[in-house]
Formats: C-alpha cells, sequence, structure tokens
C-alpha cells in the first residue's frame, strides 16, 4: 500500500541542518503491523509524519496505493489524512475544550459529516473504546489511557485505511499501556487495518509483524517476524 | 456545516470568558457611544424637522430684506434697513392657495395696573393665520376667553399670559394701544403648559395680538406686512414659486427673502448630520481600539492553540477550514461587542433622552433606526471578523508538523 524510495527530509534549526531522513526506503503492505523503532531523535516521527500524509519530503517519492503523494497539494494532502489516515499521539493531543465526543468526531466536522451520524459514529467507536459512558467528559476529566482511547476513536472515526501512532504508550503504565497495543492489534487483524507505530518500547514492538530500526534517518534494519510474538 | 464551526469557535471563546469579555470591551464602548450619539442626535433633528413639518413642505415665508446683502441686519438694495414688505406685490401669482399677513409694530399702552405706560410688541394677525398657519403660533393656544373676531369692528386684543398679568388685565379686562380703548377677549396658554411644540415667532407670552385690520387703522398703510405666510398648492413646485416671488420683490424698496421647509430641513439636515459625523467619528477612533484589541487577542489565540491547529490539520482539516474558524472567533467577538453596545447605547440615550426632555421641557425621544441598529451589529462583526483575518491567516499557513511540535 505505501511505498516509500530514497526519502530525504532535513530541516533548518536556525543556521544548522538537521538531516532528520537521509535516504530511506520502505514498503508497507495493505494489513500490515510495522513498528518503528530507534533512538531519539533518529527521524522516527518524521518517517511517520511522511507515510501519513502529514509532512511531504524534501526528495524521493512516496507512493500510496500507487499514488505519488509527495507532490500532493496542502488540500490533497488534507483531504487524503481526512478520508484515509487515522493518528495516535504520544501525548494525546486531545483538544481540551471539547468532551469526547467532540473530540472523537472533530474528523467529520471537517469533512461536512452531519451532524446525526458524527454522534451516532462517534458513540459507537467510544463504545467500542469501552468510554461509552464518557461521553461528554473533557479531557481533563479522564484518565491517560481514557485520553489515548478516546485519540484511539478519532484516529478511526473516519474509517481510514491507514493508522499511525506516535509512541501510543509512551504516556502510559504498562498494564494501560498493554491495553492500547492489544487495541491497535486487535483492529489490525479483525479490521484489517494497516496499523504503522513508532515506538521505544521492545514489548510494544512485539506486536508488530514488520519492525523497522532507524539510526540517524537510515534504516539500519528491518525483520519481518514469522509469526506474532 | 457554518454552524458546527460556528460551535467549535464558541467554545475557545467560552474557555477564556474573561479574555473574551476584556476583548470586546473597546468595541462596547465604542458602538455604545455611536449607537448612543447617533440616536440622540437624530431624536433632535426628528423633532426640530418635525416643527417646521407643521408648517408644511407647501408653506413659503416670506421675510423682509434680502439675506444675502445682510448687513448687521435685513437691508434692502439701496443698504437700508427694512422690517416690513409688501403683501400686494405677490398679487396674481399662480399657485397660491393661500396667504397669512403678520405685522409688527412697538406700540403704546397704556392699563389701569400699569404705572405709567409702555411701549410693547403688538402684532396683527390675518384671520387665514389662524385657519391656515397656526403652526406659525404653536396653534396659538387660547387659555382662557377666545380669539378675537376679525369681523366685528371693534377693538379687541388677545394677551400672552406674561403680559396679560404684568398689565394686571383678564379676559374681559380693557387696556388701551396708542390711546385707544380695547377689550381683552382671551388669554394665551403659557409657553410651560403647552406640552412641547415650538413657536416659530418666538415669545408668545409676551404677545399682545390683534386683527392685522386693526394694525392698518392703529398705525396706517394697508400694505404692510412683517411676516408673510404662503401656502401653495399642492401641485406647486415649492422652490421655483419661492425663487419668483424674491425676484418680484428685486430692486423694490422691499426687497424679500423666502424660506421654504424643504431648505430649512436641508439645513437641519446639513448641520447636525455634520455634527453627528463629528462625533461619531470621535467614537469610531475607540471602535478601532477594540478591533485592535480583538486582532491582539486573536494573535495570542493562535499562538495558544498552534497544536491544536496542528491537530485539526492532522485529522484533515485544510487550510481554509482553520481560516474560517478563527475568522468566525474573531467575528463572534465583534459581533457580542456591537450586540452589547448597541443594548447599552439604547438605554444610556433612553436615560439621556429623558433628561433632554426634562432640560427642554418638550417632548423627546431618541430616534433608533433600523439602519442603525442593524448596522452597528452588522459592521461590528465584519470588524471584528476584519481584525482576525490576519492571525486567521497565520493560523491557516501553520505547517501541521510544525504546529504539533510547538510546546
Ligand atoms: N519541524 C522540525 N524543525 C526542525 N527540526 C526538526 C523538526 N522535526 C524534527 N526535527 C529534528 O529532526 C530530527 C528527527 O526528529 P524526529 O523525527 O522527531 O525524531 P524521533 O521521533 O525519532 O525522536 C531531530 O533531530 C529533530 O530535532
Ligand atoms: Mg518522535
Amino acid at each position: 500500500m505505501i511505498k516509500l524510495t530514497d526519502v530525504e527530509k532535513t530541516y533548518m534549526m536556525g543556521e544548522t541542518e538537521v538531516r532528520a531522513l537521509r535516504g530511506l526506503d520502505l514498503n508497507i503492505a495493505d494489513g500490515e503491523f510495522v513498528a518503528i523503532v530507534g533512538p531519539s531523535g533518529s527521524g522516527k516521527s518524521t518517517l511517520m509524519h511522511i507515510i501519513g500524509a502529514l509532512d511531504v519530503p524534501d526528495q524521493g517519492r512516496v507512493l500510496m496505493h500507487d499514488e505519488d503523494i509527495s507532490v500532493f497539494s496542502e488540500n490533497e494532502l488534507a483531504n487524503l489524512r481526512g478520508e484515509k489516515v487515522g493518528f495516535v499521539f504520544q501525548t494525546f493531543n486531545l483538544i481540551h475544550t471539547l468532551n469526547s465526543l467532540e473530540n472523537v468526531t472533530l474528523p467529520l466536522t471537517f469533512q461536512g459529516v452531519s451532524r446525526k451520524e458524527r454522534y451516532e459514529r462517534g458513540k459507537a467507536l467510544l463504545e467500542t473504546v469501552g468510554l461509552g459512558d464518557r461521553l461528554e467528559h473533557k479531557p481533563a476529566e479522564l484518565s491517560g489511557g481514557e485520553q489515548q482511547r478516546v485519540a484511539i476513536a478519532r484516529a478511526l472515526v473516519n474509517d481510514p485505511d491507514l493508522l499511525l501512532a506516535d509512541e501510543p504508550t509512551g504516556n502510559l503504565d504498562t498494564d494501560t499501556g498493554r491495553g492500547i497495543m492489544d487495541l491497535l492489534k486487535k483492529l489490525n487483524e479483525e479490521g484489517g487495518m494497516t496499523v504503522v507505530i513508532v515506538t521505544h518500547n521492545p514489548n510494544d514492538a512485539g506486536y508488530a509483524g514488520q519492525t523497522v530500526h532507524i539510526v540517524d534517518g537510515k534504516i539500519v534494519e528491518a525483520k519481518t517476524a514469522t509469526e506474532g510474538a | 456545516m457554518f454552524l458546527d464551526y460556528l460551535g467549535l469557535s464558541w467554545q475557545s471563546i467560552k474557555n477564556r470568558q474573561l479574555r473574551s469579555w476584556l476583548t470586546i470591551l473597546g468595541i462596547v464602548i465604542g458602538v455604545t457611544a455611536i449607537v448612543t450619539l447617533i440616536s440622540i442626535g437624530q431624536g433632535v433633528q426628528d423633532s426640530i424637522l418635525n416643527e417646521f413639518e407643521k408648517l408644511g413642505y407647501n408653506t413659503v415665508t416670506v421675510i423682509p430684506g434680502n439675506i444675502n446683502t445682510q448687513r448687521g441686519g435685513f437691508s434692502n438694495a439701496a443698504g437700508d434697513s427694512v422690517d416690513s414688505l409688501s403683501p400686494s406685490v405677490i398679487e396674481g401669482l399662480e399657485d397660491i392657495n393661500s396667504k397669512g399677513l403678520i405685522r409688527t409694530e412697538t406700540g403704546l399702552i397704556n392699563a389701569e395696573d400699569l404705572e405709567g405706560q409702555a411701549f410693547l410688541r403688538v402684532t396683527g394677525l390675518s384671520e387665514s393665520i389662524l385657519t391656515n398657519f397656526d403652526a406659525y403660533f404653536n396653534g396659538f393656544p387660547i387659555d382662557q376667553g377666545e380669539v378675537f373676531s376679525f369681523t366685528d369692528d371693534e377693538d379687541q386684543v388677545v394677551l400672552g399670559t406674561e403680559i396679560a398679568s404684568e398689565l394686571g388685565v383678564e379676559v374681559g379686562g380693557k387696556i388701551q394701544i396708542e390711546g385707544r380703548d380695547f377689550t381683552v377677549t382671551g388669554v394665551l396658554k403659557s409657553d410651560e403648559e403647552t406640552d412641547g411644540g415650538f413657536s416659530f415667532y418666538g415669545d408668545l407670552d409676551s404677545g399682545l395680538f390683534v386683527p392685522y385690520k386693526t394694525m392698518n387703522a392703529l398705525y396706517g398703510g394697508g400694505d404692510v406686512a412683517s411676516i408673510m405666510l404662503i401656502e401653495l398648492s399642492e401641485s406647486a413646485d415649492v422652490t421655483e414659486v419661492a425663487d419668483k416671488i424674491e425676484k418680484l420683490y428685486e430692486g423694490r424698496d422691499s426687497a424679500a427673502t423666502t424660506i421654504t421647509t424643504e431648505e430649512i430641513s436641508k439645513r437641519v439636515n446639513n448641520a447636525l448630520g455634520t455634527i453627528q459625523i463629528a462625533l461619531a467619528g470621535i467614537a469610531a477612533i475607540s471602535l478601532l481600539v477594540g478591533g485592535v484589541g480583538v486582532m491582539n487577542t486573536m494573535y495570542t489565540a493562535v499562538l495558544e492553540r498552534t497544536r491544536e491547529i496542528g491537530v485539526m490539520k492532522a485529522v484533515g482539516a485544510k487550510n481554509s477550514s482553520i481560516l474560517k474558524l478563527f475568522l468566525i472567533e474573531s467575528g463572534l467577538l465583534g459581533l457580542f461587542g456591537g450586540a452589547l453596545g448597541t443594548l447599552f447605547g439604547v438605554g444610556l440615550s433612553l436615560i439621556a433622552g429623558h433628561f433632554i426632555q426634562n432640560a427642554l421641557s418638550a417632548p423627546f425621544s431618541p430616534s433608533f433606526r433600523p439602519a442603525l441598529i442593524i448596522g452597528a451589529i452588522a459592521f461590528s462583526f465584519f470588524l471584528g471578523a476584519a481584525s482576525g483575518v490576519f492571525p486567521a491567516r497565520q493560523a491557516a499557513r501553520l505547517q501541521p508538523v510544525e504546529a504539533l511540535r510547538y510546546e
């Protein structure tokens, strides 16, 4: 489904260039569960953003279903994200003025989906992630694990082909983290959704079919598990 | 869609209530000032014009002298001061429905209660003045007795209330004008007792009124008037006839100037309009400050919500969606400021109107034109939205990845 060829990304930090990705190739098949691991600052998030059409590379190509999205306009990228991609972040990134239901349905609001349909989808998803009784709660009234579940529900609300999670368990305790990982695994296995996670946690990586190890913006090792760990 | 955006914008305004209130304060004050000033000004304008309209738009007032060559007083072509004109000059002019004559002279007055004698203004009125032009005398409101009869040869007088008490006479009493005996047939209502209105003639309380014919008998000359009021037929072109009248008097001993209601309304409108624009302009400065306040708040909001903007973009919000969200938010701030300011403005001018009414002892009410109310609110909305344009554009252009990294 996704094919990255010779992708490079350089950021400017004031005067200094930071080469976040330095010529990177990657293939992700439909329905795969991929873990991206590597030290802090190695370019994991940058890679994930490029896979998720949140950013475009300076060089190289990003094919999503055979379409080169590295040449997409900002609007085309936004549409692609809105329709096909779901993001989960380490810090949850919920909007604190909105309640769970409003947070979950926010992507649909930007798609112009009707209020009634939004409500139904949001409610169903919050029930799926076990928060059917927290619809009206604001993020501040939820625990970390609950917030991350709301964030996952939000990432799923547009029925994406691709779910991306940047250190989704990073701010959670081990047990809660495991719960989140089980949820992602279930979505991958039962929903056939392609899932890409960035993680520091070897436990988390164990859920993946393909593990991509990057250091200094380059893949140093990509291994495919013969069978789920 | 729009409603959803409205909902989102509303949430974030509500979320920082205190700051939102402070932000709209400038707009509230500006709009309050503008609505108050304009509605009071409009009220003043309305009540002045209302008085002139009582005279009617097809009435032409003719006064002696040429107002254009005026030198410290009305004067004729030769530069001599004139205080009368000949009504006969306009005889035969078309479009004239009726003609009212007013003649004023200074008369020697005697009365029993009066020590010695007095020189007072005596005014003669033709009958048509009271039938067609009584608005000129604020309705010529009789308090006691009745108006003199214009047909009787008997000498009769109507007195202003102040004069009546100074001369110590009541209805039925006698006074002497230029040595002739006059019976008081009526006393006018005092100015305070009439509910509002306005006498073009001036102070009625100190007036002595007799029939026009009697003036001729007292002071001679059959073709003399101090002021002539002319009512034109409905179809007449008032300005044109007024010009004709002035032409007829041109070069004569008694030059004349015409005044039309239309001309007066124009002048009143111009004068008051200018004052209002000047005042509103000053108030508008406070609006400008209010707009800058909104802009400042919105820039702060963009900074504070940078991460939020990143999240919205990550979940599919386009640049235009973010732009709309922020524009609606700043427009809403303007709208609330405008609505609140309008409310305060209406309240304030009602209170002020009360004081003005008491001070003038004339009925007065501020005028709230729909255009003012709607305009004030709509303008505030656009002011708010306009003030949000730059911050909103900044928000819309944020790179999602950068925005998400923002601490
Ligand atoms: N928007 C940016 N501007 C400047 N430097 C950036 C930006 N995003 C990432 N970087 C830099 O690029 C490198 C890779 O970052 P990132 O992909 O976030 O790493 P990771 O997620 O593996 O910790 C880091 O050195 C980081 O500081
Ligand atoms: Mg990272």
